[in-house]
C-alpha cells in the first residue's frame, strides 16, 4: 500500500517538476527584431512599468520607480516619479512631472490608467505603494498650463490586497488588479509554484468596492474603446481573459480566454480596437532580471504582441511587433502604439523607455 | 537489491529521455507572425522550393522544386521534380520553368540541394543532389545555356558514399562537398535514428575521381562555405545547432571551430556578401511533422522562421536577427532565404509549396 501512494508521489513530482521546467520556458529564447528604426527616450531611467496614453492630448503619462514585494532588494532610497511625454514632437525625451499634495511623501507607482473629464482634465488614476509595501489608489489631475499633477484623493481599502494595474471606469470609479496576495518573497513564489493565488479583480464605484474575480493572478487590464469589453491578463496562466463589462450592473462575464504562451504584462487599446502587450516569453530570464534588477548586467528579453480579435471576441490574431533578447529593451512591460499605428512606445519594468517607428503593415 | 537499482536507473533514464524528446520537438514553443514588409507568393513552383542557388552575377536564382523525401512507397510521389529560374531584376513574382535536356533518369529526377561553378568561358555549371521515386541518389551535373534557357545534363555521379545526400557545395567544375543527413532509408528508420540520436549522416568530398568521408555519425543538413572558401557552415538541424568548421580543400580536411546553439531546426543557408549567413528554420518541431509526412495534404502546412545570423570573429558567438516568422499559412516549413536589390528584398524558400518574395523595410543591423 505504501509503495503505491510513494510511487503515485514520485510521478507527481516527476509531472511537476516537468511542467514548472517548461514553464520556466526551457529550451526557449529569443530572436531580435523591430518594425522600424527604435530609440531610447531620455529622462526615464529607473523603470517604466506601465503608460496611459490621452489620445486627445497627444500625451503619454508614464510611472517610474516601481517597488514590488517587501525585501531587501526592494528598498530604495529613490521615491518614485511621473512622466509626461509629448507624442506630437519626436523630441526623445520625456519631462518629469512634479505631483503636488499628496497625502503621503511616499510615492512609487504601478499600474497607471486615465479618465477624460467633462471640462476636458485628464484625470490620472495610479496604483500606488509605499516603501515598506503598503498600498492605494490616488487620483491625480493633470494641470496642463502649469506641467503639474494635483493630488484630488487617496483611496484606501482592504480589497486592495497587492495591486498591479487600476483601470478607470468612471470620474471616481475604477477596477484594480490584484497580483497575488503574499507580501513576502518566499510566500509569492509559493503561491506561483502551487499554483493558489490570492489575487484578484475589484471593482471601486466610488463609494464601495466589489470583488469581481477572486482566487486568480491578475496583472494588466484594460477596456476597448467602446468601454464593453474587459481584457484581463491571467500572467501566470499565459493567457489573456475577454469579458463583457457591464458598468450599470457592475458585473462581468467571460467571453473567451486566449493562450499565449507568453506572459503577457500590461496593456493598451489602440484606435482600432486592437489589444498591445509587452510580454517576458522567457520567464527563467524575466525572474533572474525581476529579482536582482539593480544588478545592470542582468536582462530578460521583451516581447510586443498586438491582438486583432476576431467580431465574437472568441479568436486574436496575432502579431509579434517587436522581440529583443533584454540588451536593447529589456523587461517589457507596456506597448503603446500612437500616429496611428505608424509608432510605438515600449516601458519596461526596471530600466528606460524604447519609442520605435512601425515601418511595415500589420494588417496581413 | 542490485536489480531494484538498476530498474530505478532505468526509469530515471526513460522520463529523461521522454523529457528531452518532449523539448526537442518544441512542445513549449509556437510561432507569433512578423514581416519584414510586403509579402508575395511566387507562381511556378506550387510544389516545393527547398533549396536556392544564386548567380549574383547574373542576377537570377535557380529554384530546386518537388523534393523526394523518405517516400513510403513510389506512388506517394504525385508530384514533378522541376528546376525553376527567378530574375531577381524585376517584380514578376512568378518563376520560369527550366527544361532539363539528356537526363540519364527523366522519370527518376527529384531535386533537393543545389549548388553552382562558374567555368573558365563563363557557362553556369549546376550541382544537384537528386533523388528518384524510389529515394536512390544521385548528384547531377548540369550546365546552364544561357541563350536557349535551359539545362544541358553534363554528369550523373552515384557513390555509395551518398548515402542520404541533402545538400552540396561545389569545389570545381568536377568536385564537391555533400552532406548525408541521415542514414536510414525508411520513414520508421528515421524515426528511430532520430529519437535514439545514433545519427548515420555526415559529410563526403567528391574530389572528381573518388569520395572521402569527412565527418560521420552525424546529422547534416544545409551546407555552405564562406565567401572565402575557407569555412565550412553545417546545419546539425536536429540537434538544433550550426557547425563551423575550418576547410582545407588541398589536404581536403575539415577541423570544428565551433557549434553555434540556435534552438531552432535550421535547414539550409546563404552567406551574403557582407558575411552574414541567412537560413530559413523549423521552430516547432511538433507542427510541421504532419506537413511533412504528408505533402499532398494542402491543407497541411508548418511554421517558418528567417534568420539573418552574424558571426563574431572567431565563430564562437552569433547575433541573430529573425527577419520573418510565421505560423504557416503564408510560408510553410521555410528552408532558405537570401536578399537581393542591396538588401531591400528578400526570397524565401520551403519544403513543399511556394516561395515568398518580400519586401525589407526594416532595419537588420541593431547591435
Amino acid at each position: 500500500m505504501l509503495k503505491i501512494i510513494l510511487v503515485a508521489f514520485l510521478a507527481f513530482l516527476v509531472q511537476y517538476s516537468f511542467k514548472v521546467l517548461l514553464t520556466l520556458d526551457v529550451h526557449k529564447r529569443t530572436y531580435n527584431h523591430r518594425p522600424g528604426p527604435c530609440r531610447k527616450i531620455e529622462g526615464v531611467v529607473n523603470g517604466s512599468e506601465d503608460i496611459t496614453i490621452s489620445y486627445e492630448k497627444n500625451l503619454a503619462f508614464i510611472t517610474s520607480g516601481l517597488v514590488f514585494l517587501h525585501s531587501e532588494s526592494s528598498k530604495t532610497e529613490n521615491n518614485g516619479e511621473m512622466f509626461v511625454y509629448d507624442l506630437s514632437q519626436r523630441t526623445y525625451k520625456a519631462e518629469r512631472i512634479p505631483v503636488k499634495n499628496l497625502e503621503d511623501s511616499e510615492f512609487l507607482p504601478h499600474g497607471i490608467s486615465h479618465w477624460v473629464l467633462k471640462d476636458g482634465t485628464v484625470r490620472l488614476f495610479v496604483v500606488v505603494h509605499s516603501k515598506d509595501f503598503k498600498h492605494s489608489i490616488v487620483i491625480l489631475d493633470y494641470d496642463e498650463k502649469n506641467r503639474v499633477l494635483n493630488h484630488v484623493r487617496t483611496i484606501r481599502d482592504d480589497k486592495f490586497v497587492r495591486p498591479n494595474d487600476v483601470l478607470a471606469t468612471g470620474e471616481n470609479s475604477f477596477f484594480v488588479s490584484n497580483d497575488g496576495g503574499c507580501h513576502s518573497n518566499i510566500g509569492n513564489i509559493l503561491e506561483i509554484a502551487t499554483g493558489f493565488h490570492k489575487g484578484s479583480l475589484v471593482h471601486y464605484d466610488g463609494k464601495n468596492s466589489h470583488y469581481l474575480l477572486e482566487n486568480t493572478a491578475t496583472n494588466g487590464i484594460i477596456l476597448s474603446n467602446d468601454k464593453k469589453t474587459l481584457y484581463v491578463s491571467f500572467i501566470y496562466e499565459e493567457t489573456i481573459g475577454v469579458f463583457d463589462w457591464n458598468v450599470g450592473k457592475q458585473e462581468i462575464r467571460e467571453v473567451s480566454k486566449i493562450e499565449t504562451l507568453t506572459a503577457c504584462d500590461n496593456f493598451h487599446v489602440d484606435e482600432d480596437d486592437n489589444l498591445w502587450s509587452a510580454c517576458h516569453p522567457v520567464l527563467k530570464d524575466a525572474a533572474k532580471h525581476l529579482g536582482n534588477h539593480k544588478n545592470k548586467d542582468l536582462h530578460s528579453p521583451t516581447q510586443v504582441l498586438r491582438f486583432k480579435f476576431s467580431e465574437d471576441r472568441k479568436f486574436a490574431e496575432i502579431v509579434e511587433v517587436f522581440s529583443d533578447e533584454g540588451r536593447f529593451t529589456s523587461a517589457g512591460a507596456v506597448a503603446t502604439s500612437f500616429d496611428n499605428g505608424k509608432q510605438m512606445l515600449i516601458g519596461t519594468v526596471f530600466r528606460d523607455v524604447t519609442h520605435c517607428d512601425i515601418n511595415i503593415s500589420l494588417d496581413f | 537489491m542490485l536489480l531494484k537499482a538498476l530498474f530505478v536507473l532505468l526509469l530515471g533514464l526513460s522520463v529523461q529521455f521522454v523529457f528531452k524528446t518532449l523539448l526537442m520537438m518544441d512542445i513549449n514553443k509556437r510561432v507569433y507572425n512578423h514581416r519584414p514588409g510586403e509579402c508575395r507568393k511566387v507562381e511556378g513552383p506550387s510544389q516545393g522550393s527547398e533549396d536556392f542557388e544564386v548567380i549574383d552575377e547574373k542576377r537570377i536564382a535557380f529554384i530546386s522544386s518537388g523534393v523526394v523525401y523518405l517516400p513510403n512507397s513510389q506512388s506517394d510521389v504525385t508530384w514533378k521534380g522541376e528546376i525553376y529560374l527567378y530574375d531577381l531584376t524585376k517584380r514578376t513574382y512568378k518563376a520560369e520553368l527550366i527544361p532539363i535536356l539528356n537526363l540519364e533518369d527523366e522519370e527518376g529526377f527529384y531535386p533537393h540541394g543545389l549548388s553552382h561553378w562558374v567555368m573558365n568561358d563563363g557557362t553556369i555549371r549546376l550541382f544537384v543532389v537528386v533523388h528518384s521515386k524510389t529515394f536512390k541518389h544521385s548528384v547531377v551535373i548540369l550546365d546552364y545555356d544561357d541563350r536557349k534557357q535551359h539545362l544541358n545534363h553534363v554528369k550523373t555521379i552515384r557513390d555509395d558514399t551518398f548515402i542520404r545526400p541533402n545538400d552540396i557545395v561545389a569545389t570545381g567544375e568536377n568536385s564537391f562537398l555533400l552532406s548525408n543527413d541521415g542514414g536510414a532509408q525508411t520513414e520508421l528508420g528515421n524515426m528511430w535514428e532520430v529519437i535514439s540520436g545514433f545519427y548515420r549522416g555526415g559529410i563526403v568530398y567528391f574530389d572528381g575521381n573518388k569520395s572521402h568521408y569527412l565527418m560521420e555519425n552525424h546529422v547534416a543538413n544545409g551546407i555552405s562555405l564562406s565567401r572565402d572558401g575557407n569555412t565550412l557552415f553545417v546545419s546539425h538541424i536536429n540537434q538544433e545547432t550550426i557547425g563551423v568548421y575550418s576547410w582545407n580543400q588541398e589536404k581536403i580536411s575539415l577541423k570544428k571551430i565551433s557549434e553555434i546553439e540556435t534552438l531552432t531546426g535550421c535547414d539550409n543557408f546563404y552567406i551574403d556578401k557582407d558575411n552574414h549567413m541567412w537560413t530559413g528554420c523549423h521552430p516547432v518541431t511538433k507542427d510541421v511533422l504532419a506537413h511533412f509526412g504528408n505533402r499532398s495534404d494542402p491543407y497541411l502546412y508548418g511554421p517558418s522562421q528567417v534568420l539573418r545570423i552574424t558571426f563574431s570573429k572567431g565563430f564562437e558567438k552569433a547575433e541573430m536577427v529573425e527577419v520573418l516568422a510565421d505560423d504557416g499559412r503564408l510560408v510553410s516549413a521555410s528552408t532558405i532565404a537570401f536578399p537581393f536589390d542591396d538588401g531591400k528584398q528578400v526570397l524565401i524558400g520551403t519544403v513543399g509549396r511556394h516561395p515568398v518574395h518580400c519586401d525589407v523595410a526594416v532595419p537588420l543591423s541593431l547591435y
